[in-house]
């Protein structure tokens, strides 16, 4: 039985900003740029270049600083981090070690059962992201070359490590979840576009910490932290050491492999990075970046329960997924925030189900809203309104023809009268007291109306008919 | 300006002194300028007197080429340098080793050597592109008897500077006169957004009387006769009207050990970059590991020199001595850096001799031991820590070798060494 997990994450963020960490390339979709086009006699480490300091980036990383609680350092440098490596253009990083630009944080994270979790976050650095290496025709070790890729040299990362708080892969998971969402509203990061990668560090009862570096994605986090928790026990079962030691997480083959011992840890000789200065930041600085600062999703929460009066469950669904949180707000102008809810609840179902966005469908509130009132004023049914959802995520242009298909028909009483006179073995069941039969009558009429007529409808129209 | 006998001098002069790289035999502009081989010049090699650089030409000028190309400037060459700038008599070269002009037995001093001899044998030349890092200007304007002005650390950018130590490095001016020293000097300063540790500089209040300080450290192990005739000039200017007061800066004699710690702990991850991979020299990678492959480019690239102090630079930044050496020089820097302040309190600039000794014969040069080659920086080294301004300048003769003194000013205070190195080339 393993005991007593102990895992922390060191979260690696590249940051939404106009240029590099240290030179004028562009990082406008760099991800999607050709190899080698985004870089600079900077970003190769040319003789003689030198970094400047992009200073958005020091914004960015203040702000994610106070989102997570943190102490902003008043005064701040950065450091060189050095090790021989095809992928560093300096073989050194330029990296924050003594005194990082945030420290002391928290976040608090609540599982679906509602139980609520702080977890410390230690420190905020800001760093250079290396090159990207390509392992031509298999992965580092058995590759015939490998090619290199500078447009990520130099790309601006915000590295977020915390206290081994978390005890399960799910807590991980959730943390990671919110951490993201905290960091997709601060605008700093850009799910999908920009990289969101994770050291993680994994002790049990018994051994020692043992780090997997550069698992990319939050399901792989988890998966590593299962994994690793299952090969720890083993060992432990097996009554051998859990030494220290780094391990690395290959995304190719989905598989974790070992990387160093404790014998042979780096030692970074790290100095001070001699061609940046130190940085001040004032505490007018600090105020003016404060009142930059969103709502967050998890005072949205809170917000969303206390002044609209929905549920926990409701107001988590609403606020989780800023784009959705968005869509909600404008909504409820027009519109009761618990009628909202529930039924964008419902969409946000319906489009995971077809995995797809609210970004992605072409669905405005407006289109959204005309469904709702159509709920409301009980021109569709329920299940009716449910089947246009289905339809208008995928051409919400043809809204106006969806719901012709779907809204309360003229001849209802028709329909009814026709049920009642094809059913007729049931109607006498009903009449001599059977409620089974209602059931049975309601829902022919349903089918008929083609969902058209709802189960409440169905039901008052059928009672007063055979009164 | 004959551009054909400029060339041709250069030749000549190269041929009796060893004081190119490179020359350019394209060169064109209104006066000739040698660089340093360790600045950028955009498509003219730049080696930084390494192997390992044997074959890079860079696609940018530095900031301070780019300023002096503007004012007319037409590179006549690249100057001869200790590797890197390791080394205080340029021995320690890659290529071939500059010889005095005064006598071609004894070292032109380091690491700017090329560009002091070139300044000293030249007819067409009056000012010349150097480098100092602790004492590299100063030390080869001494040997050779000319001029040398290092500027406060900030007032000229560093981009395009090949790095040796970045906290301590300073493009600077060799000159034949104080004069042409200050125009050139004031042809290449000024904010750089390329480079964050630079200034723009602050304009001082010329001085009316200027009080010279004399630090006893300075004159302490110095050849006898050198510390004889720098006392002559101090004399005279007494005589013109200088306040002179005697000084202590009594952190000088732990300058060394911090300035090696500090410059070696930068140069060892300043030189982790050459490794064959973007540029310089390259061998086929074939069948083998990076690490290998690191090793093979690195061992054949770098001198002796160079990877002396890789070694010693990597060991006082490791975990486990980071704290007693790195560290700890860091804050004997700070120590040197609050002498010289307190002594800015009571005078304006300083005067010590340049140099220890003489140019040494190169047959002396073999015989010293590395820790002897660097206690020879005993003189510059702390004015570099600092990154004060420094003018050295020539004072007379002994055994027929020109001998120099260093004016030092407070920071940003150039026109103070300026206007007393003017009055000290009166006396010729």
């Amino acid at each position: 039985m393993v005991k007593n997990i102990k895992i922390g994450l060191e979260t690696h963020v590249q940051l939404n900003t106009n240029t590099k960490l240290f030179c004028s390339c562009s990082m406008k979709n760099i991800s999607e740029a050709p190899e080698n086009t985004r870089c600079c006699p900077i970003c190769l480490g040319m003789p003689g270049s030198k970094p400047s300091l992009n200073k958005a980036v020091l914004d960015l990383a203040i702000k994610i600083g106070l989102a997570l609680d943190c102490k902003i350092s008043p005064e701040t440098f950065f450091s060189r981090k050095t090790y021989l490596y095809p992928d560093m253009s300096k073989n050194f990083q330029i990296t924050q070690y003594e005194i990082p630009i945030a420290k002391k944080g928290k976040l608090e994270i609540t599982d679906r059962n509602g139980k609520r979790k702080e977890i410390n976050i230690e420190r905020i650095n800001i760093e250079e992201d290396p090159a990207k290496l390509h392992h031509v025709d298999g992965d580092i070790s058995s590759a015939k070359y490998t090619l290199i890729n500078y447009n990520r040299s130099g790309i601006p990362l915000c590295e977020i490590v915390t206290s081994p708080d978390l005890s399960t892969p799910k807590e991980a998971r959730i943390f990671l979840k919110k951490l993201s969402s905290i960091l997709e509203y601060l605008k700093v990061f850009i799910p999908g576009e920009l990289s969101m990668k994770s050291d993680v560090n994994v002790s049990i009862e018994g051994g020692e910490r043992i780090e997997v570096k550069n698992v990319t994605g939050i399901i792989e986090v988890e998966k590593v932290i299962d994994c690793e928790i299952f090969r720890q026990g083993c060992l432990l079962d097996d009554k051998k050491k859990i030494e220290r030691e780094t391990r690395a997480w290959l995304p190719e083959s989905k598989t974790i492999v070992l990387l160093r011992k404790k014998e042979s840890e780096e030692d970074y000789g790290y100095i001070f990075e001699p061609d940046l200065t130190k940085i001040e930041v004032s505490k007018e600085w600090i105020q003016k970046i404060q009142k930059t600062l969103p709502e967050l999703a998890h005072q949205k929460i809170e917000r969303y329960q206390k002044q609209y009066g929905i549920s926990q469950e409701l107001a988590f669904s609403m606020a989780s997924d800023l784009d959705i949180a968005i869509f909600y707000e404008k909504c409820i102008i027009k519109q009761d925030p618990k009628f909202a809810a529930t039924w964008i609840d419902l969409l946000k179902k319906t489009l995971y189900y077809n995995d797809l966005s609210i970004k992605e469908t072409k669905l405005t509130t407006e289109i959204f809203l005309k469904l709702l009132d159509l709920v409301k004023s009980e021109k569709v049914t329920k299940s009716g309104a449910e089947m246009i959802l289905r339809d208008i995520i995928h051409s919400p242009e043809k809204f106006e023809d969806i719901i012709k298909n779907y809204s309360i028909i003229d001849n209802a009483e028709q329909i009814v009268s026709d049920v009642i006179s094809e059913e007729s073995k049931a109607v006498s069941e009903y009449i001599s007291g059977n409620q089974k039969a209602l059931q049975f009558l309601m829902g022919q009429v349903i089918k008929k109306s083609n969902r058209r007529i709802d189960a409440i409808t169905a039901k008052s129209m059928l009672e007063k008919k055979l009164k | 300006m004959n551009t054909k006998k400029v060339l041709e001098e250069a030749k000549e002069l190269d041929k009796k002194y060893n004081i190119f790289i490179t020359i350019n035999e394209n060169f064109d502009g209104k006066f000739p300028l040698a660089v340093k081989d360790n600045i950028c010049t955009k498509d003219i090699l730049t080696t930084a007197g390494s192997k390992i650089l044997h074959n890079y030409y860079p696609v940018f000028d530095a900031t301070a080429i780019e300023k002096l190309k503007k004012r007319g400037a037409g590179i006549i060459g690249k100057t001869v340098m200790d590797e890197f700038g390791f080394g205080t008599f340029s021995t320690n070269c890659a290529y071939k080793i500059p010889k005095n002009p005064h006598d071609p037995k004894r070292c032109c001093g380091g690491s700017s050597g090329g560009s002091a001899a070139y300044i000293a044998a030249s007819k067409y030349a009056e000012f010349a592109i150097g480098q100092s890092t602790g004492g590299s200007i100063t030390c080869p304007a001494a040997f050779c008897g000319v001029v040398g002005l290092t500027p406060t650390y900030g007032l000229v950018s560093r981009y395009g500077l090949i790095d040796y130590a970045n906290s301590l490095d300073k493009i600077g001016v060799l000159a034949k006169s104080v004069e042409k020293a200050s125009s050139c000097l004031q042809m290449i300063i000024g904010h750089d957004s390329k480079d964050s540790t630079s200034v723009k500089k602050k304009q001082g209040i010329q001085k009316k009387k200027i009080t010279i300080g004399i630090p006893k450290e300075y004159f302490a192990n110095v050849d006898k006769r050198i510390v004889v005739q720098v006392m002559k000039y101090v004399k005279k200017l007494e005589k013109d009207g200088f306040k002179v007061k005697k000084i202590s800066l009594p952190h000088t004699k732990y300058a060394v050990p911090a300035y090696y710690i500090i410059a070696l702990s930068e140069a060892s991850t300043n030189l982790a970059k050459f490794c064959g991979l973007r540029y310089g020299l390259s061998y086929s990678s074939e069948e083998k590991g990076f690490n290998e492959y690191f090793s093979e480019v690195r061992t054949a690239g770098f001198g002796e020199e160079a990877k002396r102090r890789i070694i010693l630079g990597t060991y006082v930044r490791m975990a486990g001595y980071r704290d007693q050496y790195y560290l700890k020089a860091l804050k004997v820097r700070t120590l040197i850096i609050r002498d010289f302040k307190e002594a800015f309190k009571k005078v304006d600039v300083l005067i010590a001799p340049s140099m220890p000794m003489i140019a040494p014969k190169f047959s002396e040069i073999e015989k010293l031991t590395s820790l002897q080659q660097y206690t020879s920086d005993i003189l510059t080294v702390a004015p570099n820590l600092a990154g004060i301004p420094q003018l050295s300048i020539p004072c007379g003769f002994v055994d027929k070798m020109p001998i120099g003194m260093q004016i030092l000013g407070d920071y940003f205070r150039e026109d103070d060494i300026i206007a007393v190195g003017k009055q000290v080339e009166k006396y010729g």
